[in-house]
């Protein structure tokens, strides 16, 4: 069960949502669509989403996120102390629900726990991963208007995940993402947010990674040492790959899950670019430490896009296993290498 | 001393707004459809506004991804490329790529902006005033990839001229010039870079007789203050919200018998400010002689709902009052 083919491909979370899906959306917002008939789409495009992966030929798949709208905005909406006041931009014509914390934080059930047991349900996988939003970016991309420091807020907010990891892990999640892309904005506060990201995985002993992208990681990986993470799941390709020399200045050891397709545009990658890409990262990572996957999550593509962005990352991985393979190296481990 | 209000950059676009971007860059709506749209969105924000007393409008920016996008548009041999955080926000721009010298190009859909803008505040009867929003030159040469100068000085040299020459060229379109400058305080700036940027910078306003503001977001030093205010401006502007309130002595020191912006209307927060809050603030810097006062959100209103940004500006109006 804990094995896995070298340098294992997997997603980092979402994936664009099927069109009758945002039509379902839009109806059940109209009020022409049940909350039992939404349900039923956001099931079948889970359905959906992991036949594509399959076919494209992912290792570890998600659920795609189907039922999330954004990734703070689904958290905030089933944590009490939250409220929206309206969309914000992120980029170009991007908008989210940004919350606004306006009382203390609180868990107020499980959030994920559904979306779980359905996405194990359906995968094809034995193993999928569940990507959950990190403590400091809900807290940094919220208004705090309650907390008089920012920390209080993303310590508060640790515990509270670190509540709902239990409730995973308890119901079989072997694989845990926290996303954490604001990890690196404020290079004052790194270290002490990643002493809360530690708050949230306490205990957690299956594997985890922390998603980080369109940042500074030498911010991060000053303090990698201290971070009880297995894996850093990063976005690479959208830079060339420049940071992997990072990697190498800080000595950083543990698992890299390498981004090799870029998320924001809709040219799809050459194979042999992904191929290149893994042998460059190869020089600095031993083939057991690596794992393949898109810069980010690819909600924002053309499904069609998004599908092919897979194909071609599993194609050039497939390139590289097979010069592995003649090295003898053909699998690595889903173990946690991390104490937590 | 009366208290004027300003909007500075940008102003949110509406999503609806943005499905018509989107479908103008799928090819899905013509030029001309597009350029209506943008119309009506400069119309809509600056009557949505207009209650307040704003004595400052900009164009919003609507046409633009964000103000360096809106920079790119007037400069030739620049691409556009990856996302990028716009520094430490939730909000990320096109990084653009310097490919060749910096030269001027029409610019002729931001003229065609604010022309548009100027005849809404006019249509409306306003007495507010038009600024055009630049992005600086230092900011400007810090958030591009150059592929071209490998010069910096030279860089930016390049880009205040091409810059200068629309803003000659369109004279006649707006009142005040309005330049952001989101990296002067930004931590580990070279000294030399900094005297570069104070040779380059007079390039920028060379010949432009128009009320100049020059607006700092985001950070702030109180050891880069009298650099900042010895740059030619009859407004320096200054995000005042969150820790940097603590700075707020040495900027009216800094501005003594200057004009000046206070951004305490917070841009990167929803609480709303108390007027009694506000007052302080300007009286503070009355107190200390500042010569003139405007009051306005701090950084890019981008970064609130818009309901948000209402709410303030209400808030604020009450200085007026």
């Amino acid at each position: 069960m804990s094995e896995l083919p070298v340098l294992p491909t997997t997603v980092i979370g979402s994936y664009p949502r099927p069109k009758w899906l945002r039509e379902a959306i839009r109806l059940h917002k109209a009020g022409k669509v049940s909350d039992e008939e939404l349900t039923e789409a956001f099931d079948d495009a889970v359905v959906a989403v992991m036949r594509d992966q399959q076919v494209a030929g992912v290792d570890i798949p998600s659920d795609g996120e189907m039922r999330r709208d954004e990734m703070v905005e689904y958290f905030a909406e089933r944590l009490g102390g939250f409220r929206f006041y309206g969309p914000v931009r992120v980029w170009g014509t991007a908008y989210y629900r940004k919350p606004s914390v306006v009382g203390r934080v609180e868990y107020l059930g499980p959030m994920l726990l559904h979306e779980f047991k359905f996405t194990q349900h359906v995968s094809y996988s034995p193993i999928v991963k569940v990507p959950i939003t990190g403590p400091y970016t809900i807290a940094e991309w919220s208004y705090n208007e309650y907390y008089k420091t920012k920390r209080d807020l993303v310590f508060d907010l640790a515990k509270v995940i670190n509540q709902e990891l239990k409730t995973l892990v308890e119901a079989g999640a072997k694989f845990i993402q926290v996303d954490e892309p604001a990890l690196p904005t404020h290079e004052d506060e790194v270290e002490w947010a990643i002493d809360a990201v530690n708050e949230a995985v306490k205990g957690i002993n299956v594997k985890v990674a922390v998603h980080i992208c369109y940042g500074d990681y030498s911010r991060v990986l000053r303090y990698a040492d201290r971070l009880k993470v297995d894996q850093l799941a990063l976005e690479f390709a959208n830079r060339n790959f420049e940071p992997l020399k990072l990697f190498k200045e800080y000595k950083y050891d543990l698992e890299l899950g390498f981004g090799v397709v870029d998320v924001h545009t809709n040219k799809v990658e050459e194979p042999q670019t992904v191929a290149k890409a893994i042998r460059k990262a190869l020089e600095i990572f031993p083939p057991e430490r690596l794992f393949i996957n898109p810069d980010c999550g690819l909600k924002l593509r053309p499904r069609r896009v998004a599908f092919e962005k897979l194909k071609v990352m599993v194609e050039g991985t497939r390139t590289v296993r097979e010069e592995l393979k003649k090295k003898g190296i053909t699998t690595t481990s889903l173990k946690p290498i991390i104490n937590r | 001393m009366s208290v004027s209000l300003a909007v500075t950059g940008p102003y949110p676009r509406r999503p609806n707004f943005a499905k018509v971007v989107s479908r103008f860059l799928g090819g899905k709506v013509s030029k001309q459809d597009y350029d209506r749209a943008v119309a009506k969105e400069i119309e809509y924000y600056i009557t949505s506004m207009k209650d307040y007393g704003l004595d400052y409008f900009t164009t919003g920016l609507m046409r633009f991804d964000d103000p360096v996008d809106a920079t790119v548009s007037l400069l030739k041999n620049v691409e556009k490329n990856g996302l990028v955080r716009f520094y430490d926000n939730n909000f990320y721009y096109r990084v653009p790529v310097i490919k060749g010298k910096l030269e001027p190009s029409e610019g002729e859909d931001y003229a065609k902006d604010l022309e548009t803008a100027r005849n809404v505040i006019k249509d409306l009867k306003l007495k507010a005033k038009l600024k055009l929003t630049v992005v600086g030159p230092l900011s400007f040469a810090l958030l591009s990839e150059d592929k071209h100068y490998n010069d910096l000085k030279a860089l930016m040299s390049d880009y205040a001229s091409a810059i200068n020459s629309f803003m000659k060229a369109e004279k006649n379109l707006y009142d005040a010039v309005e330049v952001i400058e989101p990296s002067f305080f930004q931590k580990g700036l070279a000294t030399k870079v900094l005297e570069a940027y104070k040779e380059v910078y007079p390039t920028l306003l060379e010949g432009i007789n128009k009320e100049v503001h020059l607006i700092s977001y985001f950070n702030l030093r109180a050891d880069r203050l009298e650099d900042f205010t010895s740059l030619r401006a009859d407004y320096y502007g200054f995000d005042l919200t969150e820790d940097r309130k603590k700075l707020a002595a040495f900027v009216y020191r800094a501005v003594k018998g200057k004009g000046v912006y206070l951004g305490l209307l917070d841009s990167r927060n929803t609480k709303v400010e108390k007027l009694t809050s506000l007052r302080r603030f300007v009286e503070g810097a009355r107190g200390v002689g500042a010569k003139e006062l405007i009051v306005g959100n701090s950084s890019l209103l981008d970064l609130i709902p818009e309901v948000i940004i209402h709410r303030k500006f209400k808030v604020a109006s009450g200085l007026k009052g």
